[in-house]
């Protein structure tokens, strides 16, 4: 979450000040309302950031499985991932061609589902 | 509800100082912030616990005899051979530097450019760019050492530098955060007959201080603990960084399971060296992010721009 959070920190921290002030006057009561109205609209760009970070890592992260048991492949492949399978096929078997494709999926896979964290969380204006 | 109540409440919104009100909120907060402190504090005791506590089970949080014989130690692991501890560090703590100030330079120029000119296929570039975000480092990984190779930077130090140059997430939250910046004042100075340079040093970055400092945490992190130079790029000893020294105690010493024949004398002692070096590699991210941190807090106290 590292990214994402020090991205958001950043936005939260740089939203305008008077805009709360704005929304008072402009009727809202709460800081749940604060929260909705003023700072997650303000922070969005950060949040997408936030967002598409999480997304990439979630697939990237094949490591954990690897250094737990200390051998790839994972005993009986029970924690076999994609990033770690492009790495067995390309670095342990030698199979380039079939980790480099592997590889490819892999970032169209993130490429697709990051899109849409994009189109939920865009600027409408 | 009076105009004069909901006064009140604006100034509640954001107290300057401690409230009573806030309490509530510490609740929550202190045990969490507790437990995600556990995992530092295990580092800090582990690398001044004596060698039999090292190897306690269950494994104890505080240790009852401190001791820095782990960092004597650690000094004398390299005593015997040709390059010391010490020369690993400078290495690490020169590329580490150069690598996070070029990564601002670049990193910011280039996101002016994307986020501030016009000009065609800005869209598809910027694309590019999200999508070299989502590579994995296995699949760059032969591809970059044949750029190496081909730029003749083997077994030369920039070679630790080169490669992190290109930062992908910087870029992207820099020019993420450059795009709330107003382009009224960008052209406001350019018709004052600003330079470009001058527009980046003297107007965009003072104002994008949130987002440089994140870029700087993480390059630095990036920089500091990467190994992927002294594995592939660099054959001389002498210019390996201190992240792969630390890997060779690991891997000499980390795996007891492997290294059962040996347990004779150097692969336990090898524990309290790693947890040492551990600590080591470990504090520079602290103390970078906790004063880059409250300097975030320092420009967005101070920026007033309407």
């Amino acid at each position: 979450m590292g990214i994402g959070f020090l991205a958001m920190l950043a936005g939260i921290l740089d939203v305008n000040r008077d805009l709360y002030e704005a929304a008072y006057i402009d009727g809202i009561t709460n800081r749940f309302q604060e929260i909705i109205y003023v700072t997650i609209p303000a922070a969005k760009p950060q949040m997408l950031f936030g967002a598409v970070m999480a997304i990439v890592n979630a697939f990237q992260n094949g490591g954990i499985g690897v250094q737990l048991s200390g051998a790839n492949p994972t005993p009986g492949y029970a924690g076999q991932l994609l990033a770690t399978h492009a790495e067995e096929y390309a670095f342990i078997r030698y199979e380039m061609g079939y980790g480099a494709a592997v590889s490819v999926l892999l970032l169209l896979l993130v490429w697709v589902i990051s899109h849409y964290a994009k189109k939920l969380f865009a600027d409408k204006n | 509800m009076t105009r004069n109540k909901k006064r009140i409440r604006i100034i509640g919104i954001n107290p300057r100082r401690f409230e009573r009100s806030q309490l509530k909120f510490y609740l929550y907060l202190i045990p969490l912030a507790i437990v995600t402190a556990l995992p530092l504090l295990f580092v800090f005791s582990n690398a001044f616990k004596p060698l039999d506590e090292l190897l306690v089970y269950p494994p104890k949080l505080f240790t009852t005899r401190p001791t820095l014989q782990n960092f004597i130690n650690l000094t004398a692991t390299s005593s015997n051979k040709a390059i010391p501890v010490t020369r690993y560090l400078f290495n690490s703590i020169l590329t580490t530097g150069s690598t996070v100030l070029l990564t601002l330079l670049i990193t910011v120029a280039t996101a002016y450019c994307l986020s501030k000119k016009k000009y065609r296929m800005k869209k598809f570039i910027f694309e590019i760019n999200s999508v070299a975000l989502m590579f994995i480092p296995v699949a760059v990984a032969i591809p970059r050492y044949f750029i190496i190779y081909k730029l003749g930077m083997i077994d030369n130090i920039l070679s630790s530098i080169v490669p992190l140059l290109a930062m992908p997430v910087g870029l992207f939250l820099i020019k993420q955060f450059m795009d709330q910046f107003p382009d009224d004042i960008v052209e406001a100075a350019q018709i004052d007959g600003a330079s470009n340079f001058m527009i980046i040093g003297k107007i965009v970055m003072p104002n994008i201080k949130p987002a440089l400092a994140t870029v700087a945490i993480l390059s630095f992190q990036t920089a500091w603990n990467s190994t992927e130079a002294s594995n592939y790029y660099l054959n001389n000893e002498a210019l390996k960084s201190f992240s792969f020294y630390m890997t060779t105690l690991t891997a000499s010493s980390g795996n007891a399971n492997a290294m059962v024949g040996q347990l004779s004398g150097n692969a336990i002692a090898g524990m309290g060296v790693q947890a040492a070096a551990t600590l080591i590699m470990f504090l520079p991210n602290l103390i970078l992010f906790i004063v880059l941190q409250s300097k975030v807090m320092n420009t967005m106290s101070h920026s007033g721009m309407k």
